[in-house]
């Protein structure tokens, strides 16, 4: 169904040319759009959902044609901070990588780094946005057993190290209570 | 049951529509019936003789509007749809179009959609004309079509069509109807959008 004639290059006119060029790019921003492991939603200046991406259907857990259309806050638990990067972005033009917690309407909590970018018309008039939702809650979780292991480690040789200072404090009162009664010295301490 | 006489009157159609129609009509149909919904379709299709391949369609190309007709009658009549569900496909339509990701930046309110609808027409079909008129006290906005008469199953795809475009700037609460008080004169096809 696709150009019959573009096999063959050399025999392409400029329309044919271009016509190509169009389906090559909509095979590549489809092929982009599909791939970014980063959520991705474009909103109009209402907050209405315009688009979305694969991985923000997986992150919300919800199919794309039943997310656009609808409005962001109402799959986030907590609307307040939506509404706070809502503004801040129309306002300044986007923020970038803030920490956040998401709470799904599923109850699920997950931690974010939250961008966002608007887009203008050519009249530098805000047509909507970009928000990304990164999930960062696997990287807070190594995290956050990599701190406990080296409070442990820390612990540990905390212990190991006292432990060894004793021992030295112990020696020098043997050796000591050795010369006290003139004898030889054990530890030479 | 489609006919052979209603194919080649189909076929026969002036005009030419953007290839999006079909990815649309497969997503559509993958969503709601499964890839093996899209299988039955393709065969029924290929039965047909009709040549509508959904899978490798691009959206920005033209092809003869008649196969656009084709493809939904042969939908309605496969999954056993009603023209509420039609209506419902064509609701959904633009949430899987990859050409109305194009016209996305239209869509910042109500007025500046619909003042988009000539051109928004172009994109998707070479023949015939939109005009739209917005009414800001009468919350509504009357859609016309003229120079293409569209076979009932579009007009009702349209009128789900129409009122998603409205949706992407009000919201759910958007109606879209056929209104025959405005098919006179040079207007083969009317429509009010209301919230």
């Amino acid at each position: 169904m696709a150009s019959e004639s573009a096999g063959n290059n050399s025999t392409l006119s400029n329309y044919q040319l271009l016509e190509q060029e169009v389906f090559e790019l909509e095979d590549y921003i489809k092929d982009i759009w599909e791939f970014i492991p980063v959520s991705i939603a474009y909103l109009n200046p209402a907050g209405i959902i315009m688009d979305v991406d694969s991985s923000m259907e997986k992150f919300l857990d919800i199919p794309r044609e039943d997310l656009i259309g609808t409005r962001l806050t109402e799959y986030i638990k907590d609307p307040a901070i939506f509404q706070h990067i809502h503004q801040e972005t129309l306002e300044h033009g986007g923020i970038q990588n803030i920490d956040n917690s998401i709470k799904t309407r599923s109850g699920a909590e997950i931690k974010v780094v939250v961008s966002s970018a608007v887009r203008r018309s050519q009249e530098n008039e805000v047509v909507g946005y970009f928000i990304s939702f990164s999930d960062t809650s696997k990287i807070k979780q190594i995290q956050s057993e990599l701190e406990k292991k080296l409070a442990e480690l820390k612990e540990f040789h905390d212990l190991a190290v006292g432990r060894e200072l004793r021992m030295i404090e112990l020696e020098k009162e043997v050796d000591s209570l050795l010369a006290e009664l003139n004898r030889q010295s054990k530890y030479n301490t | 049951m489609l006919t052979e006489t209603e194919i080649k009157r189909f076929l026969a159609m002036p005009g030419m529509t953007k290839g999006v129609v079909f990815q649309t009509d497969a997503e559509y149909i993958r969503k709601k019936f499964g890839e093996a919904g899209l299988a039955q379709l393709e065969a029924r299709v290929k039965e047909l003789g009709v040549p509508i391949d959904y899978r490798k369609a691009k959206a920005m190309e033209w092809l003869p509007l008649g196969l656009r007709v084709i493809s939904l009658l042969a939908i309605k009549e496969l999954f056993s749809l009603s023209n509420e569900d039609i209506k419902a496909m064509g609701n959904t339509a633009p949430k899987l179009s990859f050409l109305i990701k194009l016209l996305l930046k239209s869509f910042i309110s109500i007025r500046a959609t619909f003042a988009k609808a000539p051109e928004m027409w172009q994109r998707h079909y070479s023949i015939g004309r939109v005009f739209s008129d917005y009414h800001e006290t009468d919350r509504c906005v009357a859609v016309t079509i003229t120079g293409i008469e569209l076979p009932p199953i579009m007009v009702g795809y349209l009128e789900g069509y129409f009122q998603r475009i409205a949706q992407y700037s009000l919201g759910p609460n958007v109606r879209c109807d056929r209104d025959p008080s405005l098919e006179k004169g040079e207007v083969k096809h009317g429509f009010r959008v209301s919230w």
